[in-house]
């Protein structure tokens, strides 16, 4: 790749992410349409394409950009207000953008002018001209000084009769302690002694010095009223940038010579001395200690509003670091041999039983450990992405079907494998859709039963143990059972006079082809949805429950692994076989007799502590020969709420298992879900639980 | 009280009906001026008068503050003009330890705080030294 290609690449990216803010901050700016922050923020994304866009080349991008951004600087200039027209618009310029990001080649400029010129009728006048010709320069001077806080310091005086006009200087100090940072020093050496004092006078005055980014008129602004009735005199002491060097050395001296109080004769006289210089200062007589205390202050404070910059600086760079993920994904791999490896090294030096062998091993298992724990956690990412492309998806879809939903969303933070979430993202959007499309009422039908015109729908992730929960909720019109059950009947999925739970009703829309909807919307509705959801679901080793009560709403529950590359099992033998069952499903392990199995009397049953649990011999499942050993082991866990066991030979223990997906030869095989290198080199199996219980479950019909 | 300009939001000297309780107690020498209510510029020429009296009287004279609920400016003046006129006459100025949130807000808000008193005389005993 070119150094070229490379910066180009570079682009590309910081474009996509800003693109994705920008469509969080227009759908947050729907909501809150007076939100100065979010206008901002949509100008700068705007204005940062548009600059780095036309610095590599990507003309189009940059001429089109710039336009919709004239826009926003009409609004942040309070000139254009924000409509919901506005926010489609650029909600469409939006895409337009991302269009012309993925596929360069390509010219569609029409669509792009078609948006432009609506966006030009919105504007107010013939000004939409000027601004654009304007817009560049004023861009670049207004975004300075709106960046940049200015250190002011504010001498003022009061007359001493402002008392009777009715003024509290108090006020007007508190007035300036909202625009910015603010350091008030009052001098009291003018206050006379009681006998003298006129206690309605104002003797006090002060020196204030104040970091702002909002200019010297807003300054001005707070003394607008007594304006002939104090001295007041407003000098920047400090830019942020050019005095940079100078500023923040500069020593008390000299600022007092800048203010007036002392000359630099004075100065260089009490200098030779070398004492501390306030102190000679004040020894000296030529300053009193309050004017030396006000000008530490201003020193100090200059400090500070350097220091909180430089820390934010700092904060900035060392935030992230962006790599490509396949760099990641090897080292994933990399850390997933390693594991292996040690699994191999702890092996023999156990069996070497050697003192310094074993502490070698012992210090790289921590470490490996460590690496692993790392690596995941580098590869984790807070779902909050995902849920925020959701929000468009649900505006985009309730215009689209003329309904009225809010989308609320919770744990947004929750982390979870960049491969869940990247492949979660299809199941979501078809539970989504479902949602709205068959969930929520339209709002006329909501009013009538008494529900709130608008519809709700909450996303949710939490953590769970080596799970997260990611919830659907709907407020609409939940599922009902009777019309499934009827459907189901009628498409010969089950019995008409086959009893089945609430729960195991519900499953049923999960099977293919399976729809309720009377008719076939471009949205839902043909029934292709929701088994492609489950199958997605289980791929990612999770699974889909699901909740509803008719007229109130529907909760759709995804269970879902933290993460896919290594997981904790639990090791088995059968014969010579080994093999893996995940440990986050197993229950718990009891032993299985051959007397046990007589008073079964042939029937896969085990009485665990007097329930009845069915068991599955794996032994049988897998063809495996060889003799029985006299107690064989049944390990038990739990698959959709029912507890299942599976026989096997022996359990060996838990196990650190890094999957390895099986080739493309053995992708069609049940049961099996991957596999995993043990220490000494062999292969085991990791069992599909589900798929396993199926499969039996389907025997046991036939039969 | 925070409206734009720092007009305050009643007519100066308003009827004195809600009077502040300015109470001085003697003990010999020694007076306590207890001050209830609002310390602001309607009262400030009773806390002269209170202070200038207590001045003249007493050797060591002790302000508590601790049930003033409002303060102004004007209040902070006396008590920094009262303190200089006992370092004057050689007597004692002193506030109770607990001063009360309004005190210690207003000379917040005021600036009035520092770090050492304004003369030799008053470096130690000045009101507005932090801590004190």
């Amino acid at each position: 790749m070119s150094n070229i290609d490379k910066h180009k690449e570079a682009f590309r990216e910081e474009a996509y992410e800003l693109l994705t803010e920008l469509e969080r901050s227009l759908l947050e700016l729907e909501e809150s349409p007076d939100n100065m922050e979010l206008i901002g923020t949509i100008f700068r994304a705007l204005h940062t394409i548009k600059g780095s866009g036309s610095m590599f080349g990507f003309d189009r991008i940059a001429g089109f950009t710039h336009e919709v951004e004239t826009a926003f600087d009409l609004v942040r200039n309070g000139e254009l207000t924000v409509t919901n027209e506005l926010i489609d618009l650029t909600l469409s310029s939006r895409d337009h953008i991302k269009k012309m990001l993925d596929l360069p080649e390509e010219h569609d400029d029409l669509a792009g002018k078609e948006i432009l010129s609506s966006l030009k009728r919105l504007l107010p006048g013939k000004q939409h001209d000027k601004a654009a010709a304007v817009s560049s320069e004023k861009t670049g001077s207004l975004s300075e000084t709106n960046s940049n806080n200015l250190t002011y310091r504010i001498q003022f005086r009061p007359n001493t009769d402002i008392f009777t006009k009715g003024i509290n200087p108090l006020l007007l100090l508190d007035d300036l302690h909202t625009l910015g940072t603010c350091k008030v020093v009052a001098y009291y050496d003018s206050i006379p002694l009681l006998d003298d004092i006129d206690p309605e006078a104002c003797y006090t005055y002060w020196d204030i010095i104040l970091t702002t980014d909002k200019g010297t008129n807003a300054i001005k602004d707070v003394f607008i009223f007594i304006e002939d009735d104090c001295k007041l005199v407003i000098d920047i002491i400090d830019d942020g940038e050019k005095l940079n060097e100078e500023i923040s050395n500069r020593k008390i001296g000299e600022i007092l010579i800048e203010r007036g109080f002392v000359t630099k004769e004075d100065l260089d006289k009490v200098l030779s001395q070398q004492k501390r210089i306030g102190q000679m200062l004040v020894e000296s007589d030529i300053v009193d200690s309050r004017k030396i205390e006000a000008a530490l202050t201003e020193q100090q404070h200059i400090k500070e509003i350097k220091q909180k910059d430089q820390q934010k600086e700092q904060a900035d760079t060392a935030s992230s670091i962006r790599v490509a993920s396949d760099k990641l994904d090897n080292l994933v791999n990399l850390v997933g041999e390693m594991v292996t490896v040690q699994a191999r090294l702890s092996q023999l030096s156990a069996y070497k039983n050697d003192p310094d062998l074993l502490s070698i091993a012992e210090e790289v298992e921590r470490l490996t450990g460590e690496l692993r724990d790392q690596t995941m956690s580098i590869r984790m990412l807070p779902i909050g992405t995902t849920f925020s492309k959701f929000k468009r998806l649900v505006r985009d879809l309730s215009k689209e079907l003329g309904k009225e939903i809010e989308l609320s969303t919770e744990g947004a933070e929750t982390e979870l494998d960049k491969t869940v979430i990247e492949k979660l993202n299809d199941p979501m959007v078809h539970l989504i859709r479902n949602c709205i499309d068959h969930g929520i009422e339209t709002p006329e039908v909501r009013i009538n039963i008494g529900k709130p015109a608008q519809g709700m729908l909450h996303l949710s992730a939490k953590h769970s143990g080596a799970y997260v929960l990611i919830e659907i909720v709907d407020d609409g019109a939940g599922l009902d059972a009777d019309v499934i059950r009827s459907k189901a009947v009628e498409k010969g999925m089950i019995t008409p006079d086959a009893e089945l739970t609430e729960k195991e009703i519900y499953s049923l829309i999960l099977a293919p082809g399976f729809s309720t909807a009377k008719t076939v919307t471009n949205v839902s509705g043909r029934g292709v949805g929701m088994d492609v959801v489950k199958r997605a679901i289980d791929n990612l080793r999770g699974s889909i429950g699901i909740t509803s009560q008719k007229g109130i709403g529907t909760t759709i529950t995804l269970k879902l692994p933290l993460t896919l590359a290594i997981i904790e099992g639990l090791l088995v033998q059968i014969g010579k076989e080994y093999f893996v069952l995940p440990l986050s499903v197993v229950e718990e392990c009891v032993e299985l007799t051959r007397e046990d199995i007589a008073n079964a009397h042939g029937r896969h049953l085990a009485n665990v502590r007097g329930q009845i649990v069915p068991y599955i011999r794996l032994r049988e499942q897998f063809i495996i020969h060889g003799e029985l050993p006299e107690i064989e082991q049944i390990v038990i866990v739990g698959v959709e709420g029912h507890r299942v066991g599976f026989v096997v030979d022996e359990v060996i223990g838990e196990h650190q298992t890094v999957i390895k997906t099986l080739g493309r030869v053995y992708k069609g095989i049940e049961g099996i879900s991957g596999a995993t290198i043990l220490g000494d080199g062999t292969v085991a199996l990791i069992l599909d639980i589900q798929k396993l219980v199926q499969i039996a479950e389907c025997e046991e019909v036939i039969k | 009280m925070t409206r734009k300009g720092g007009f305050q939001t009643r007519p100066y000297k308003e009827t004195r009906d809600n009077m502040a309780d300015i109470k001085a107690e003697k003990k010999g020498k020694e007076h306590l001026i207890v001050i209830n209510g609002g310390l602001t510029i309607e009262y400030a020429a009773e806390l002269k008068n209170a202070l200038q009296q207590s001045l003249k009287t007493g050797e060591r004279v002790v302000l508590d503050l601790s049930n003033v609920t409002e303060m102004d400016l004007s209040g902070l003046q006396l008590l920094c003009s009262a303190h200089k006129t006992s370092v004057n006459l050689k007597k004692t100025l002193e506030l109770m330890q607990n001063t009360g949130e309004v005190f210690k807000e207003t000379v917040r808000k005021a600036g009035y705080k520092r770090y050492t008193g304004c003369t030799k005389e008053t470096e130690k005993s000045c009101l507005w030294i932090i801590g004190n």
